[in-house]
């Protein structure tokens, strides 16, 4: 499949990553040649030198006879006029577009078609998005919804003084006592997919499936705090502090921002009228000191440094802030990370990726495509949802008789609206929904059988 | 330095080398002459054996590869090929010298076209298209061959680096996005024009084993023919033949690739290949304004 990826730059470095390693034929256009021959030297795919929005540069590029054109430039402007462009020479391309202003939402989503969208992605919004999500379980470190958000898989550090540490994945159920999966162990920077006798040791990251309807029971069970936030603390007023604002000031949750450039802090407090922006640098501790860090049941970094990200979080995490979360830009190898007290660790430019290459995916395979992929462990596994449609092979049939691939788990199953952590006798139907996870790409659900 | 790499990546070059001996060794066969086979054959367990243990070196290696890498093991694939594809001149005693056989296919794989052999035609049959095959795996590069076979998932450095390496120009130009469909397609061209230039000289009457070894010497932009006077007793019709596969066998193989796209335009409009049109055309007739008055004789 051909796909144009027009705009270089961290997600556009990202997509040619992971699409060319899935085998997709690229053509990356730039206006700038040097970051084209950094990319030539890093991944297998061609290059374009010009101006994507312009007719010639796309005829060049092929786009005659792509499939997909992806716009992530880092004017919202140009990525439409791309878009509208590629539209224009072959109707029956996809595109996908990044907007980011939060100014044009209203007339993307109504002129989607006049611009010949068929997905505009926003990572900041999707960033503010999911933190909000982990401010609303505080103890997790990561959360992935599936199955129109009914289950989940969330992270969680095993500490020296957890309940968790020394514990058996087969006695983990008396503990918890609830249905859960701990379907991923990330340890010394390997993914473990964990058996029955597996102990769970201080230092271990564990991916746990669970129905979200027991995630408060399992933080209380597990003595992980439980106390509601009602405070927060942004670092930094970029789009994602104002999206993310925006989110927990309508859920009742106090926000408070600090920025340091004066326009932007005018501009916030006219957007956001509810919030307290504070006119500061958020990297000087006495400046969050001063302004009531201690008493804060969350600090949020999201200023444009990911040094300074780092730096704050630590400091948070330092004062003893229950939940901590960090954004980061970059993001390439959050490996070292890891072993930092961080918090949580949201990067734009990944989930934004997330959200193309399923899309990516689901245009290559049009029927038992993943209907969501959520790369989980530092990026060593995958977790990928499935709809089990006619196509399907091995309906009806108990899961202990099928024959499935080596290190593929099938950690949920989703029946009209209940949701099951299965076991040998589980099966599927079709209309069910499944959940894998797993450290190959899968494209399909047959996929993953013998 | 990941060593290891770069051992296995020779080992796999070699192999190719050494398979490509079977063809000259087969001729070597069928004219009886199974002293030179023989040479061959050794020569190909020779290669065997190095690329086995280059193999066994490189097996666990990890897939880190880097311009480094690549640069290393460009050079030191034409250095070993070299080193090991003289070997049945030396051994067959035709060529006594060892260095003198070295020259010869170094001239070969770098389709110089230079020889220290007086008399051509004193060589065997099978030597004689081995050295001008070199020029074929010379022209187009072994090593462009070698991304052929290659899986292309997960080999995304090691293809990189090694195209670039072997590509002499400031960046690589690559028809299509994936090295591997790119490499594929070079062959191909390749591989269909030497062809149509080994039909165009067999229907001029050539015998099959010279047009054979004239096509590929030809392919390659080399000058190792077989005859002692190269082209001169052979029809004028087959040595026009030759000199239009000589132009069209220098093209940059880009521009034939818009041909076959069906983009005609473009290979018209193409700036390197006009100037490449514009010196042949112009050191043509500057050459034949400087010989026009001087009669000197044929040797």
């Amino acid at each position: 499949m051909k796909i144009i990826i027009a705009g270089i730059g961290k997600v556009g470095d990202m997509l040619a990553k992971q699409l060319s390693a899935e085998g997709y034929d690229l053509t990356l256009v730039d206006s700038n040649q040097n970051i084209l021959e950094s990319m030539i030297e890093k991944y297998d795919v061609m290059t374009l030198n010009g101006n994507c929005a312009t007719m010639p540069v796309l005829r060049q590029a092929g786009v005659e006879n792509a499939e997909l054109l992806i716009a992530v430039s880092n004017a919202d402007e140009i990525n439409l006029l791309c878009c509208m462009t590629a539209h224009n020479l072959n109707p029956n391309i996809h595109t996908i577009a990044r907007i980011r202003n939060p100014e044009y939402t209203e007339q993307i989503y109504q002129m989607r078609n006049a611009f010949g969208l068929s997905l505009y992605v926003n990572p900041e919004k999707q960033a503010a998005e999911k933190i909000a999500n982990l401010l609303r379980f505080p103890g997790f470190l990561k959360r992935e919804s599936f199955a129109k958000d009914r289950v989940e898989i969330v992270e969680l550090r095993v500490d020296a003084n957890s309940k968790l540490n020394g514990v058996s994945l087969s006695d983990l159920n008396n503990i918890v006592k609830c249905q859960i999966l701990v379907c991923v162990v990330l340890r010394n920077k390997t993914a473990i997919m964990p058996n029955e006798r597996f102990v769970l040791e201080p230092e271990d990251r564990i991916y746990v499936t669970a129905p979200t309807n027991v995630l408060a029971f399992l933080l209380k069970n597990l003595g992980i705090i439980t106390k509601k936030v009602s405070r927060v603390i942004l670092a930094g007023g970029g789009r994602v502090s104002y999206y993310l604002a925006d989110d927990l000031e309508r859920g009742g949750i106090d926000v408070e921002i600090i920025e340091k450039d004066r326009e932007r802090c005018t501009e916030l407090a006219a957007m956001l009228p509810t919030a307290n922006i504070v006119l500061g640098d958020a990297s000087s501790q006495s400046m969050l000191e001063s302004e009531g860090m201690s008493e804060c049941d969350a600090v949020v970094s999201l200023t444009g440094l990911d040094e300074m990200n780092i730096v704050i979080s630590l400091y948070a995490a330092d004062m003893g802030i229950p939940q901590v979360i960090t954004k980061l830009g970059h993001a390439e190898d959050t490996m070292i990370l890891s072993r930092l007290p961080i918090g949580s660790v949201v990067c734009p430019k990944e989930l934004c990726c997330n959200t193309i290459i399923r899309y990516v995916r689901a245009i290559h395979n049009q029927s038992g495509a993943a209907v969501s992929v959520h790369s989980i462990a530092s990026g060593l596994a995958e977790a990928v949802e499935f709809s089990v449609d006619p196509s399907t092979k091995n309906c009806n049939t108990p899961l202990k008789s099928i024959k499935i691939k080596k290190n593929v788990l099938i950690v949920c199953i989703s029946h009209s609206g209940k949701t099951e952590i299965p076991n040998g006798d589980s099966m599927f139907h079709q209309g069910d929904t499944v959940i894998v996870v797993t450290n190959k790409v899968l494209m399909q659900l047959n996929d993953i059988f013998e | 330095m990941n060593f290891r790499m770069i051992g296995k990546s020779l080992s796999q070059i070699l192999l190719l080398e050494a398979f490509f001996m079977i063809p000259a060794m087969l001729i070597c066969l069928n004219d009886g002459e199974l002293d030179v086979a023989a040479c061959f054959l050794i020569t190909i367990g020779t290669i065997l054996v190095i690329a086995g243990t280059l193999y066994l070196f490189g097996r666990k290696a990890n897939t880190s590869f880097f311009a480094r890498e690549g640069m290393i093991c460009v050079s030191g694939c034409w250095i070993a090929m070299s080193l090991l594809g003289c070997l049945p001149f030396y051994l067959s005693g035709q060529i006594p010298s060892y260095i003198d056989a070295l020259f010869e296919i170094v001239s070969g794989f770098t389709t110089t076209g230079s020889s220290i052999l007086s008399d051509v035609e004193a060589l065997s049959r099978g030597l004689l298209f081995w050295r001008s095959f070199s020029h074929w795996i010379g022209g187009m590069g072994v090593l462009v061959l070698l991304l052929v076979f290659i899986s292309a998932k997960n080999s995304n450095g090691f293809t990189l680096h090694l195209l670039r390496a072997e590509n002499p120009g400031p960046s690589v130009g690559k028809l299509v996005p994936r090295m591997k469909k790119t490499a594929t397609l070079l062959y191909v061209l390749y591989l269909v024009l030497t062809v149509l230039d080994f039909l165009f000289l067999v229907f001029g009457g050539m015998p099959v084993f010279d047009a054979v070894c004239t096509a590929v010497g030809t392919a390659g932009t080399g000058g190792f023919g077989i005859k002692n006077d190269s082209m001169a007793s052979y029809s004028p019709y087959l040595q026009n033949v030759t000199t239009i596969f000589m132009l069209l066998f220098g093209v940059n193989f880009s521009c034939y690739y818009l041909l076959l796209i069906g983009n005609i335009r473009s290979f018209f409009k193409d700036e390197e290949l006009k100037f490449y049109f514009f010196t042949v055309v112009s050191s043509i007739a500057l050459i034949a304004l400087n010989i026009r008055n001087s009669n000197f004789a044929l040797e």
